[in-house]
Order: structure tokens, then C-alpha cells, then sequence
């Protein structure tokens, strides 16, 4: 089958999303298919310009193709009689963004451009032969603001057999593309409440350099050089496979993510604990409180309490790993599934 | 420096874009520049062609410091610092305008057609530089007072690695709607005395391939048709790469990795690319009927001494690429 993969794309910023669709691509090869994965580039804010994402997306040309897969707004407004749609998320700022901190400035075009992004969704998504959604979270709230179903789809992992447990060491891991809605400042600032050695690793693109000096005039105000270590790069695959295998556990608390998180399935499969926050979103499908890591209040004196248990108790540390591990596993979350859902 | 590079793929005929995009990614990343590219989907279809220019238009402009537009219709895209590649344009509204398959065959394409020659030339004038894949290309924007350089694909060098094993068959490719003279390729068929085949890689036209392996069967032929794309082991297969497209302005990848392993191209005088690119006895053959073609490949097997020397000279007479000039030119 020829297969359009559409994303959108904002250039020299790469993360899950984007290694998701070349992964789905290339799975789609391995199974025969002749597939191309095309990228829709967004505007750098968020203003009248949004809109014209979609009428660009609208004015492509799929015909050529058999059927069309595509994973976020505005790429999902194209047309094909034969779209599905596989959600990773939607302008969230539409959503339940605008409520919070992560709002977009509240101006009449920036309202206006919000209502529009709204309308596209109901009328465009609802085009789709099939939606899938890739967690609960974005389940969800397409139900609750766009009354359409979906059925969930997790995103299996390529190299899953590639990660191992390695060492039990004394870092706590996150590789991730920084940014604030991830809240990796708020692992920085979780340091400085610790009362054992744990340490923190923290790895990805930054974009907002903002954040990034932040984070680092953190660290030197509170003294913390000899217990976080940011590696401000996309660090390469065997790199965090590595970080991973070695650590005591890892670290990723998003603020309402749409999805589990690579970093969460990649600490399961390296048998390693996940703290995560009560208000992380999709991670909370895979981490199970005591039980596989820890799911706690979004505060750093919260989560470092949660490093320092991990810290002072190693055993336990492995034990959730392991339990960890043997639920990721029990999911069966394979590229054959899911090629075969989203091609049927 | 960010570079930006956009390309624009048609569904059935993108290799040489997608290798361009490639090799363009490498030699800037070598410089330490910043790269990133992005694919949009392209129909090479007059009807469609209106929206599809819209489609590039309302992209708007993009945060990088240099952008390099590769394929019909990125060049469309807004940047102050622009380069344009271009394998081909809109062959149906341009070189083929007046054929059998032409657009001029429709009225209603007349004013899609004034639209589009309209945008392409006022935005071609505004990129730093416009390089094309071909001469007959470069001829087609002089005339429209657009200045334009030529540029030369290499050889994918992962795939150049390997033996050539002079198989009993010569090999062609009928990528596109339009353009090669398959029937051509039959006539030579017809006339082989029954030393060589022709295998013919026609793409996913699934029609066209059915109604070709109809002809094939009635008329007994030595033609072989195969599905998808020649791959390199296909053409290392091959005695000689048979070209019969007509006026064809695209740099066709078959044809240039025919070149650069050394394996004889034979084409019809008006093929484009292939004209442009043989030394006559040298790297290959030009010829004006498919009957010479037919004649010329039956004295290749007949006469292996006169084979190898042309395999010899095929070797000596390789077209070093461009690429790597243009992009220090580009960055410098």
C-alpha cells in the first residue's frame, strides 16, 4: 500500500512525535509498505498565520496515495478519503492550555485565531475514516471538547529491545526535549530539597534558552553543581540507552502529556522506577504509585522526597523496575499491531 | 547558519529529489551548519496545480537564514535568501505542451497554464540562484530571462560499491505518466534477434502495465516488464541503460547511475537528459529510430571486443558531480 505519513514540523526542533512518525515509517517499509512521511512547517507564534497551516494543509495533493496517516494539528486537516487519523495532540492552547500558564496571550485575533483552530478540529478530524489516539489523555479531552470518539493506540517503542538494566547507580535520568510544559526545571529545583546523595541527569534540545539560563543560574544559586548535570544536547541513542541502563531510576513530569513518554516506556524497558507528578497526564497510565515508581504532587519538595526514597532504597528501586517492566511487556505494544490498526 | 531545505515530491518520480535533499543535508552539515529539511506532497496534474501553488504560498515565511527549495513547486516559498534546485517543472504546460498527451489539448488549461508560467518566472527572478538538473531546462528558463546554472547528481556512493555482471538484458525505466516512448522500447524489442531482452521497470502505473504486458504477449516480444523501480544490482545486471524519453528536462537517477558505473547508455537523439549528458561512441550511443538502437545492441553481443571498448571508455568518460562546489559557493 502507498502510505502518506503527515506531521507538522517546527524547524531544528525534534522530539517523541517526530522519532514516532520516522519510526512508523520505517516500521511501514519492514512491513512492505511504500510509505513517505511529509512535514507540514508551522509559523513561529501564535496568530493569524496558524490558520493559514490549515488551508495549506487543505490545498495538498494526496491522491497519489492509498491512505493517509496523520498525527497532529494542523497535518490532520488534509484531505484524503481515506484519512486516518493517529492523535499524538492537538493545539492544546485551544484547549485546556488556555486556562494556565502556558496560555497564549489573550488578544482578540488570538481569540478569534483559538475559535478557528477549534471549528478546523471538529469539522476536520471528524473527516477521518478511523481516529486512534495515542493515550487516554488525548482520549479524553477530544471527547470532552470535540464530542468524537477515538480509540486509544499507544506508540510502541523501536528499540525497546536495545535498552537493559545495568547498574543501580546514583542519578536520577531524563532525556527529553526541555521545555517548560515538560517542567524539567522543576527536577532542577527538586535538588536543592534532597537529603541524600541522589543526583539528577537531565539531557535534551533546549529551544527556549530562557529556560535553559534558568535552570543553570538555579543550580549555581543553590549550590547544586556537584548534584545536577544538564547535558543541553540531543544527546545520541546509545548515549541515553547507557544513562538509562546505569541510573537508580528516571524522571518525567510533564504537565498533562498526551502521551506516556518515550523516557517512561524506555525506563520500563531498562527495568528502572518512574517518578512522575498527579497532573503528568498520559505517563500516568504506565506508573502505578509504589508500585512501579512514584506519582506525586507536582512540588519539588514532593519529588524530592520520591528521589531520596529511591536513593536510601535501592532494593525497592529495583523491585518497581522490575514490576515496571513486566507490565510494559504484558501490554504487547508491537509495530504489527499497530500497523495493522491503523491500516485496516 | 540555519538552513532550511523544502522539498516537493511527486509520488511516482521523486528519486532524483529526494537524493538531491540528501546529499544537499550531508554537504551543508559537514560545513557545521544547522540543517533541516521537510517533504510536501506534489501531483503533476494541470487540474490540481492552481491549489498546490497556493499551498506553497500560504506556507508564508520560515526562520532560517538561508533556504534551499528543491522540486516544483517549493520555489514558490518566500525567503529573502533563496536557492532553487529544479529537476523538472510542469512538463504537461511546458516541453509538452503540443504533444498528443500536451495540455494544449484542453482549453481549460490555457489560463491554469498563463497562471502558473506567470508565478514561476516572477519567482524564479527574486531566488539568489536557480539550478537545473539539465541544459534543455536551462534553455527553457533563458528563454524566459531567468539565469540559471547547471547542476550534476552524483552516484549514491553506498550503492556504487559491487561488481557489474553483463547479463543478457538491456534495461530501462517508464517512471512517469508521460514522457518515455514505451512504445519505442517495444519496437526494439521487436527487432532483437534473440541474443538480448528488454527488461522495462514501469513503475506502479498499474494500467499501463497491464495493458503493456497485453501488447507483449500478442506480439511475442522480447520485453520483460517489471513493476516498482530498478534497483543498482538491476542496472549492474544490464549490457547498456536504453533511454527513449522524449525532451525529457528531468536528470533521471537510472540514467545517471547508468553513467557513473560505467554501463553504456544508449538514446534517442531528442531524449534530453541523456543526449545531453553521452560523448557519442564514448559513454554510449545517440540514435534517431528504435530499429538502430535494436541494430546496435544485437552488435554488442555479437561482438564483445567491441563492447569492452565501449565499457572502457564509458569508465574514462564519468561525469564528475557538482554538488560539492555549489554548496561552498552557496555557504561562502
Amino acid at each position: 500500500m502507498k502510505v502518506a505519513l503527515v506531521n507538522m514540523m517546527v524547524p531544528y526542533v525534534r522530539g517523541g512525535a517526530e522519532i514516532i512518525a520516522e519510526d512508523l515509517e520505517e516500521q511501514l517499509h519492514v512491513f512492505g509498505h511504500d510509505a513517505r512521511l511529509f512535514r507540514i512547517p508551522m509559523p513561529p507564534g501564535c496568530d493569524l498565520k496558524m490558520l493559514d497551516t490549515v488551508l495549506t494543509a487543505r490545498m495538498l495533493n494526496f491522491d497519489e496515495y492509498d491512505r493517509v496517516i496523520a498525527f497532529k494539528f494542523p497535518a490532520y486537516c488534509v484531505r484524503h478519503p481515506a484519512k486516518v487519523i493517529w492523535l499524538f495532540h492537538q493545539f492544546r492552547q485551544a484547549y485546556e492550555l488556555a486556562e494556565t500558564e502556558y496560555r497564549m496571550p489573550e488578544t482578540p485575533e488570538v481569540h478569534w485565531t483559538l475559535d478557528r483552530i477549534r471549528a478546523a478540529d471538529n469539522q476536520y478530524i471528524s473527516q477521518a475514516r478511523h481516529v486512534f489516539t495515542i493515550a487516554g489523555e488525548s482520549h479524553d479531552r477530544l471527547k470532552r471538547y470535540n464530542g468524537i470518539e477515538s480509540e486509544i493506540l499507544r506508540t510502541p517503542l523501536k528499540n525497546a529491545g536495545s535498552f537493559y538494566c545495568g547498574k543501580t547507580g546514583d542519578y536520577i535520568f531524563c532525556a527529553s526535549r526541555m521545555e517548560r510544559i515538560k517542567r524539567q526545571n522543576l527536577a532542577v529545583q527538586a535538588m536543592k530539597y534532597t537529603k541524600s546523595g541522589v543526583k539528577l541527569v537531565i539531557a535534551g534540545q533546549c529551544p527556549d534558552r530562557g529556560l535553559m539560563e534558568e535552570m543553570r543560574a538555579y543550580v549555581k544559586e543553590n549550590q547544586l553543581e556537584k548534584k545536577v548535570v544538564i547535558r543541553d544536547e540531543w544527546i545520541t541513542e546509545q548515549e541515553k540507552i547507557e544513562y538509562m541502563a546505569n541510573s537508580l531510576g528516571a524522571v518525567y513530569i510533564p504537565y498533562k502529556e498526551d502521551s506516556s513518554g518515550i523516557v517512561t516506556m524506555e525506563a520500563q524497558y531498562s527495568r528502572k522506577p518512574v517518578i512522575t507528578c498527579t497532573d503528568s497526564g498520559g505517563t500516568n497510565e504506565f506508573v502505578k504509585n509504589c508500585a512501579t515508581g512514584f506519582v506525586t504532587e507536582p512540588a519539588p519538595e514532593r519529588l524530592a522526597e520520591a528521589m531520596d526514597q529511591l536513593y536510601e532504597d535501592r532494593r525497592l528501586a529495583e523491585k518497581m523496575g522490575e514490576t515496571g517492566n513486566r507490565e510494559i511487556v504484558e501490554r504487547k505494544m508491537t509495530w504489527e499491531h499497530t500497523i495493522g490498526r491503523l491500516l485496516k | 547558519m540555519r538552513v532550511l531545505i523544502a522539498g516537493f515530491l511527486e509520488a511516482h518520480q521523486c528519486v532524483e529529489e529526494i537524493h538531491l535533499i540528501k546529499l544537499l543535508s550531508q554537504e551543508l552539515e559537514a560545513y557545521g551548519h544547522q540543517v533541516d529539511h521537510f517533504e510536501l506532497p506534489y501531483k503533476d496534474d494541470p487540474l490540481f496545480l492552481p491549489e498546490q501553488a497556493y499551498a506553497a504560498k500560504s506556507i508564508g515565511s520560515l526562520e532560517c537564514d538561508l533556504l534551499i527549495t528543491v522540486g516544483f513547486p517549493a520555489f514558490l516559498l518566500e525567503h529573502p535568501n533563496k536557492f532553487v534546485f529544479l529537476c523538472s517543472l510542469t512538463p504537461m504546460l511546458r516541453e509538452y505542451w503540443d504533444a498528443t498527451y500536451g495540455g494544449m489539448q484542453s482549453a481549460q488549461y490555457t489560463g491554469i497554464r498563463e497562471t502558473m508560467l506567470a508565478l514561476q518566472a516572477n519567482e524564479l527572478h527574486y531566488a539568489r540562484k536557480v539550478f537545473c538538473g539539465t541544459k534543455a531546462l536551462r534553455c527553457d528558463l533563458q528563454t524566459e530571462n531567468i539565469r540559471t546554472e547547471l547542476f550534476t547528481l552524483p552516484l549514491d556512493e553506498a550503492r556504487a560499491m559491487g561488481q557489474n555482471v553483463e547479463g543478457d538484458y538491456v534495461i530501462a525505466e517508464a517512471l512517469s505518466e508521460y514522457g518515455e516512448d514505451i512504445n519505442s522500447l517495444c519496437e526494439i524489442a521487436a527487432h532483437s534477434d534473440g541474443s538480448f531482452r528488454v527488461r522495462l521497470y514501469m513503475g506502479d502505473h498499474k494500467e499501463r502495465i497491464q495493458f503493456f504486458r497485453k501488447k507483449i504477449k500478442e506480439e511475442q516480444l522480447h520485453l520483460e516488464l517489471c513493476e516498482g523501480k530498478m534497483t543498482l544490482h538491476d542496472l549492474r545486471g544490464a549490457r547498456a541503460f536504453i533511454d527513449t524519453s522524449f525532451q525529457m528536462r528531468r536528470p533521471l537517477q537510472g540514467c545517471t547511475d547508468a553513467f557513473a558505473l560505467g554501463i553504456p547508455v544508449i538514446a534517442m537523439k531528442d531524449s534530453g537528459f541523456a543526449a545531453e549528458r553521452i560523448s557519442n561512441g564514448k559513454n554510449g550511443y545517440l540514435v534517431h529510430r528504435a530499429e538502430e538502437a535494436a541494430d546496435l545492441i544485437n552488435r554488442l553481443y555479437s561482438n564483445p571486443k567491441l563492447y569492452r571498448r565501449l565499457l572502457r571508455n564509458a569508465a574514462r568518460n564519468k561525469q564528475n558531480a557538482n554538488l560539492k562546489q555549489i554548496v561552498k559557493e552557496m555557504v561562502d
